[in-house]
């Protein structure tokens, strides 16, 4: 039995790291369901159970088949779990899952036909290109990104923690395994995720919509780190993957407090949220450090590893201070229209400061579990990696302080000068009007097939004779 | 032990002259009668199975009986090896589902309809157990005789045209292959399988290829292969939905199995392969599964369409078998069990649900999952199954039909094939969608009255039991399938001569 056992799954500490981050997460996400699922609690609660489950199989196994079939049931209780938004959601979110997973069904098939029978490290980079592709689904890689935004906000907080913060860390995972020496195509990917996330993000007015493309964004840095091909930049994703994990979680999680207290999406009509919801506040304080990339937080460590992964290549280090400028300029833009705005006014309503959703102990348990564990992460970042690797850094704190002051006086001065990039107020982004269009060509193309196919009786029975005669000629005289 | 051959075959025999008499006698025991019947052969198929596995793992499985203890060159041999009792065991698993649900559905003309399906299934269970290729015949006829009967049970406009293109069809069908019997008999001098899989190597070229086409041909017809398959929607979805469950799940794979037996064992598959048939036989298969899945997009009739994806499936199985290798014998074999199991669940939940709905139009398939949840649960389960979704069976066969193509590098074709299961999720998610779909009763504009289609759903309970035993079969099915590869993997070298 333990021989069976080992054959399927791999057990080791790096493993163990990921599965212990999920778990976090998914605990995490568990304990916010008071404010945001009101109906079938238990039924909630066993689809996380399940989802556990077929998450842990992903990570753990080494044997292609039981990978796909914990792939297929980590999208299968993920889509059980969008039906506490809405059947068309849940629709929307399994076609386009299914669709990553057929890509990846080929690409598997093909991975084993080339002699890979288990996960292991693939040399040849054709194969690696079409693993990328056929991963790029679930993980949202450029290109493939186009139903994160959609279905990452329009789902319940939990739902968009979970999915947000460690469904698609599923793939990425899967390629930090298989890709030993790097992958130009996943740099370049990573690079172009960066920007158009971050961009989006930028122009988002949608809180949701904006964590969503700050997801995008965030892979972004976790496949270039994937994509570097050196130590540093390996671990680095690695750290990367656990930070996103839990600042994602921590954001989402804390969005559906955020929207339950003001009774609204768009971050303009975010009110007084620093008096009403401090500890809220400090956690999404806490998040967009993180996700910055500000010393003490984990996503700072993370940030670095990748950063020196890439020291060599001069055009990729300036892509990547442009990119943490960005990456300052949309956090800083939220936490303005967001949180402090009302504070920085002079002029100030003090009459609604009630709170609509008061946090319970639960609530408020979640929230500073998030602070702790960001904050721990980043000062015990030595621990995790010496998990893996034997090497020791020294993150430079003192210089990474000084980086960070000097980005947020440029992006103070761009915003003020851009009046803090106040933008429309968009609709919510959804897959409703693509999927309508994918539903009728189909439904026009069997139309049009069948029309072309059928004909009268008579026409239909005139296939027999002509079938007869290529098969005779074919046997007699083609083939000779 | 070989006399037990001979009873699978008599007991559904047996048992259909037997119910007219019973009929006349005390009508009341008729379905003990006949659950005893299904029943009996189900457990008859498991004890060989049982008290052969041994010998089916190695391959070595040969049971043979005489009829009337003639020689085999002179008279008509059963025999039982591991394809056949893979077959025989798949038919008598499926029509004893069919049969205990038809006690529940079937409320009228009972009589006859038992009659009928027991003819069909003895001629089945003699199709796969017959080592003689008339007799071979004769089953086949009396398969489209009974079949035929059954799809025009309805008695109305649909039902007796369906029934007149299909026997159209079959006739011709039946037809070719007597003509090839009739060619091999000249040729040989012997029906008895064995004796011209033996001597099949003089029969001269033109000869062996003109036998090759009229039986390939014959067989496409029967299969509903592409330019063909006009029948099949027609007919699988004017007969009552036991009967469709019946003719889509179980009998198009007993034409399958003279298919393998024909092509593989009796004449070789080497001739297809030296004259580039094969390719033929692939890609037209090909195309046929395309034509269905495509087809099937538009079909609003929900027995239709779920027809359709059988053309599809059944063009994808044929394809798989044509590469003429162990994986994709295998990955075949695999998707005939999936394929049956899973389409005779959802025709037989699909019958349940449209007991509740005026027509088979998707139109008033509006809102039905409210009416039995844990049926629709049921349906949702097994359409997922047919996409190809683990833990379910269909999930297993395309994986291996998959592997199966790519090991022979044809990549376009496995492509092909990814894509007609996302195609096959569309189609099966718009029936979903409608049945969670309320729009019709939220309104309140149109009152919905609605009608039992037939005054038959007075044992409700038995069909949803059945429902629920076919669901967790399959879902056993899909999880235990490594169950089945080593007699499915034994079968295959058995096909292929391989030893060992």
């Amino acid at each position: 039995m333990a021989g069976l056992f080992s054959d399927f799954f791999r057990i080791d500490s790096l493993n163990h790291l990921f599965a212990a981050t999920g778990l976090v997460v998914t605990f995490l996400s568990i304990l916010s369901i008071r404010a945001n699922i009101e109906q079938r609690r238990l039924e909630y609660f066993l689809t996380n159970i399940v989802y556990i489950i077929s998450f842990l199989v992903v990570i753990y196994s080494r044997n292609w088949l039981v990978f796909f079939i914990g792939w297929e049931m980590v999208t299968v209780s993920t889509t059980l779990m969008l039906l506490w938004r809405s059947r068309g959601l849940a629709g929307q979110y399994f076609i386009v899952q299914f669709l990553g997973s057929s890509i990846l069904l080929y690409v598997v098939l093909v991975a084993q036909k080339a002699g890979y029978s288990e996960i292991i490290l693939i040399k040849e980079i054709w194969l690696q290109n079409l693993l990328i592709l056929g991963l790029g689904m679930k993980s949202a890689l450029f290109g493939f990104h186009f139903w994160l935004p959609p279905i990452h906000s329009q789902a319940p907080a939990p739902v968009s923690a979970i999915l947000s913060g460690w469904v698609v860390k599923l793939g990425l995972i899967t390629m930090l395994k298989l890709i030993p020496g790097g992958n130009s195509l996943l740099l370049i990917l990573g690079v172009l995720m960066i920007f158009y996330g971050g961009i989006r993000a930028l122009r988002s007015s949608d809180y949701k919509v904006l964590l969503a493309n700050s997801s995008i964004s965030q892979l972004g840095y976790i496949a270039i780190g994937i994509g570097s091909g050196t130590v540093y930049g390996h671990l680095g994703s690695i750290l990367y993957i656990i930070a996103h994990g839990l600042a994602k979680t921590g954001l989402f999680v804390g969005s559906g407090y955020l929207i339950r207290e003001t009774g609204s999406r768009s971050i303009y009509q975010f009110r007084e949220i620093w008096k009403k919801q401090r500890l809220l506040s400090v956690s999404i304080l806490a998040g967009f450090s993180s996700l910055i990339g500000i010393p003490l937080f984990i996503g700072y460590n993370a940030k670095y590893l990748v950063k020196y992964g890439l020291k060599g290549e001069l055009f990729f280090t300036i892509l990547l201070y442009a990119a943490g400028l960005l990456t300052w300029l949309y956090s800083l833009r939220f936490l303005y229209w967001g949180i402090f705005k009302d504070l920085l006014e002079k002029k100030r309503n003090m009459d609604s400061l009630k709170q609509n959703y008061s946090l319970d102990r639960a609530d408020r348990l979640l929230l500073s579990i998030v602070v702790v564990l960001l904050l721990m992460g980043g000062l015990s970042s030595g621990v995790l990696t010496s998990l893996i690797s034997e090497k020791v850094f020294e993150y430079h704190l003192i210089e990474g302080l000084m980086e960070n002051i000097i980005y947020v006086f440029i992006s103070v001065l761009l915003l003020k000068k851009a009046g803090w990039y106040k933008t429309k107020d968009n609709e919510v982004p959804s897959l409703d009007s693509l999927f309508n269009r994918i539903n009728k060509g189909l439904y026009n193309l069997g139309r049009n097939l069948y029309n072309w196919i059928y004909q009268d009786f008579q026409y239909q029975l005139l296939w027999l004779p002509l079938f007869l005669l290529i098969l005779f000629l074919w046997v007699n005289f083609i083939s000779g | 032990m070989g006399l037990l051959i001979l009873f699978l075959i008599l007991i559904p025999l047996i048992t259909a002259f037997l119910i007219p008499l019973v009929d006349i006698i005390f009508k009341k025991i008729r379905k003990v009668i006949i659950s005893l019947a299904a029943l009996g052969e189900l457990l008859l198929s498991l004890q060989l199975m049982i008290t052969n596995y041994q010998a089916a793992l190695t391959g070595e499985l040969a049971i043979e009986y005489l009829l009337g203890g003639w020689s085999p060159s002179l008279g008509i041999i059963l025999q039982l090896d591991n394809l056949s009792l893979v077959f025989s065991l798949l038919v008598s698993i499926g029509m004893c589902l069919i049969i205990v649900y038809s006690i529940g559905f079937i409320g009228h003309h009972e009589g006859k309809y038992y009659v009928l399906l027991f003819l069909l299934m003895g001629a089945m269970q003699g199709v796969v157990l017959t080592g003689d290729i008339f007799n071979l015949y004769v089953f086949v006829e009396l398969i489209t005789i009974t079949s035929a009967a059954l799809v025009a049970f309805k008695r109305n406009r649909e039902g007796t045209e369906a029934a007149l293109k299909y026997i159209i069809y079959g006739v011709i069908g039946g037809l070719l292959f007597l003509i090839g019997v009739i060619l091999v008999y000249f040729n040989v001098g012997s029906l008895n399988m064995t004796i011209v899989a033996e001597r099949y190597n003089q029969v001269n070229t033109v000869m062996k290829a003109t036998i090759a086409v009229l039986f390939l041909s014959s067989l496409f017809i029967k299969m509903g292969v592409f330019p063909f398959h006009y029948w099949l929607p027609k007919a699988h979805s004017a007969c009552p939905s036991p009967v469709s469950a019946v003719l889509s799940g179980i009998l198009l794979k007993v034409f399958l199995y003279i298919f393998i037996r024909l092509f593989w064992q009796v004449s070789g598959y080497g001739l297809f392969v030296g004259s580039g048939l094969n390719y033929f036989i692939i890609y037209l298969s090909l195309f046929s599964s395309a034509i269905g899945h495509l087809l099937a997009l538009r079909e609003d009739d929900i027995k239709r369409m779920l027809a359709f994806s059988t053309v599809g499936h059944m063009g994808m199985i044929i394809a798989v078998l044509g590469l003429n290798t162990p994986a994709g014998l295998f990955g075949g074999l695999l998707h005939v069990i999936s394929h049956l199991l899973l389409k005779l669940t959802l025709f037989i939940i699909v019958g349940y649900l449209l007991q509740f709905t005026e027509s088979h139009h998707i139109a008033d398939f509006n809102g039905v999952a409210y009416r039995n949840r844990t049926v629709f649960i049921a349906f949702i389960i097994a359409a997922l199954g047919m996409v190809g979704l683990p833990p379910l069976p269909g999930f297993f066969s395309k994986y291996y039909i998959l592997q199966a193509f790519i090991e022979t590098d044809q990549h376009l074709s496995a492509i092909l094939l990814i894509i007609l299961s996302i195609v096959s999720l569309f189609y099966y998610l718009r029936y979903i969608f409608r049945g969670y779909n309320l729009l019709d009763y939220e309104k309140g504009t149109k009152p919905r009255k609605v009608r039992l289609v037939l005054s038959v759903f007075y044992r409700e309970r038995i069909v949803t039991d059945v429902i629920y035993a076919s669901t967790i079969l399959v879902i056993t099915s899909g999880v235990f399938y490594w169950l089945f590869k080593q007699p499915l993997l034994a079968a295959v070298r058995g096909i292929l001569g391989i030893q060992g």
